[in-house]
């Protein structure tokens, strides 16, 4: 394919990443629509806002908004899983081969962290909004949290009664690091996220490596604080 | 010891009749499907009897949330009374909250998941909840030689509890009295370390008082 003369080619064509204009048209409406539903519901609460408010907010139609969603609990449930997939691979990105547990464990919670502090508005819609939009959202977000438990399950190999550590002792730690976000959240302090990190490393690490191990680990958590994106 | 504030027994008889039509009715579906109309039809309450009492249908969420969580919090008050030492005064507000969410899934689920979603003037009754469990592991940094720096770790665990007993009921899954014991490893580890934590799991459960009336 030959640039048009005095231009040359930005991009190498390739078939896998061509889309067309109408495929960029969708792509961009679904984007809108998922980014003002995670906004109305941080700031509104999850029941106060209506599928009407998302299409105005979006700047779509209400057939445009329906065609890519049965209803605003569909919506929310695909912005939920939009994040919890980018999370999920921003972990995966953070997880260099090899690297010992205690520090894919920081590894882990510095990502929580980042999306807490990075993009609060969404953070609040999923942390904070999530558990009050009904049962099958609540099922998204305990499933979102437990997602947790088997990296810190790893951790039994380190503890030399891994195995007698009590039962319920993973889902508990899921869910107080889910809950320290969620507490800087409404209290607006979502600056002072990466100051609590080592304290919830700590929490995370001592049961299975010991006071002084987690402590140790916990200190060495600490990293300057990145300055935001510009936005 | 907290001040007691239960008050429902001085509730009139229409009052009550709201309440467990409240349960009943929040228990089978979320808040934003909860009508004003169908509560009244439930607990067999006209408009403008119902009018007499409250604003609207949060206000009446909200009143009696703050009715039944008192009544709960004044029962964990009554089980740690006794005892002065953080770690016996936590467990003791521990089986005292098993015992209360293990009576009714139906109380249970409004007090630790349905009132969350009900609008923000119950968001605060509930964060009132929380915060008074908060500021009783909190205390767990004024003992000898406590791990933990700032108050994030009685929020974190004392969130994560309140997460897990809501997940729990929602799931439809009692919880076992012998997690409590599990719940306390949790709660003493990050304040008073392994070895301390690991002696909770060996700890029955202390006496507690009768609960209150409902």
């Amino acid at each position: 394919m030959r640039a048009l003369p005095g231009r040359s080619l930005r991009q190498t064509v390739d078939d896998a990443t061509l889309i067309t204009p109408q495929e960029q048209t969708r792509r961009d409406q679904r984007r809108r629509i998922l980014r003002a539903a995670g906004e109305l519901v941080a700031k509104r609460g999850y029941n106060a806002v209506t599928a009407d408010m998302i299409v105005k907010r979006a700047r779509v139609s209400p057939r445009t908004f329906y065609r890519h969603y049965r209803s605003k609990e569909d919506c929310f449930l695909a912005l939920f899983d939009a994040v919890f997939a980018q999370v999920r691979a921003d972990v995966g990105a953070a997880l260099a081969e090899e690297m010992p547990w205690p520090e894919q464990v920081i590894a882990t919670l510095r990502v929580i962290g980042d999306l807490v502090r990075t993009d609060p508005l969404l953070a609040r819609a999923l942390i904070v909004e999530a558990p009050t939009g009904g049962p099958v959202i609540f099922a998204r977000y305990e499933r979102a949290t437990r997602a947790l438990v088997p990296l810190f399950r790893r951790g039994r190999e380190f503890h030399p009664r891994g195995e007698t550590l009590p039962s319920t002792l993973e889902v508990t730690l899921a869910g107080s690091v889910l809950w320290s976000a969620y507490q800087r959240l409404i209290v607006g302090e979502v600056d002072r996220i990466e100051a609590i990190l080592p304290e919830v490393v700590a929490l995370v690490l001592r049961p299975y490596l010991g006071d002084e191990e987690a402590a140790r680990h916990a200190g060495e958590s600490v990293a300057p604080v990145r300055p935001l994106a510009a936005s | 010891m907290r001040e007691l504030r239960a008050e429902a027994g001085t509730r009139s008889a229409r009052w009550h009749a709201l309440r467990d039509a409240l349960l009943e009715l929040g228990f089978q579906r979320d808040y934003e499907a909860l009508g004003l109309e169908d509560l009244l039809a439930r607990a067999g309450v006209s408009a403008a009897d119902f009018r007499r009492e409250f604003a609207d249908l949060e206000d009446c969420y909200r009143d009696i949330y703050a009715v039944e969580r008192d009544r709960i919090l004044d029962e964990l008050s009554l089980a740690a009374a006794p005892y002065t030492a953080w770690r016996d005064r936590v467990r003791a507000t521990a089986y005292a909250l098993w015992r209360a969410v293990s009576v009714d899934e139906r109380l249970t689920y409004f007090i630790f998941v349905g009132g969350r979603g009900a609008g923000e003037r119950v968001r605060r009754e509930v964060e009132v909840a929380m915060e008074t469990i908060f500021d009783l592991l909190d205390e767990g940094r004024s003992e000898p030689g406590s791990l933990a720096s700032t108050r994030t770790t009685a929020e974190s665990i004392g969130g994560g509890i309140w997460n897990q007993i809501g997940a729990a009921v929602t799931n439809g899954e009692p919880m076992a009295e012998r997690v409590v014991g599990y719940m306390m490893y949790a709660t003493v580890l990050p304040y008073l370390g392994t070895e301390t934590a690991e002696a909770e799991l060996e700890i029955p459960p202390p006496p507690l008082p009768a609960p209150l009336p409902r």
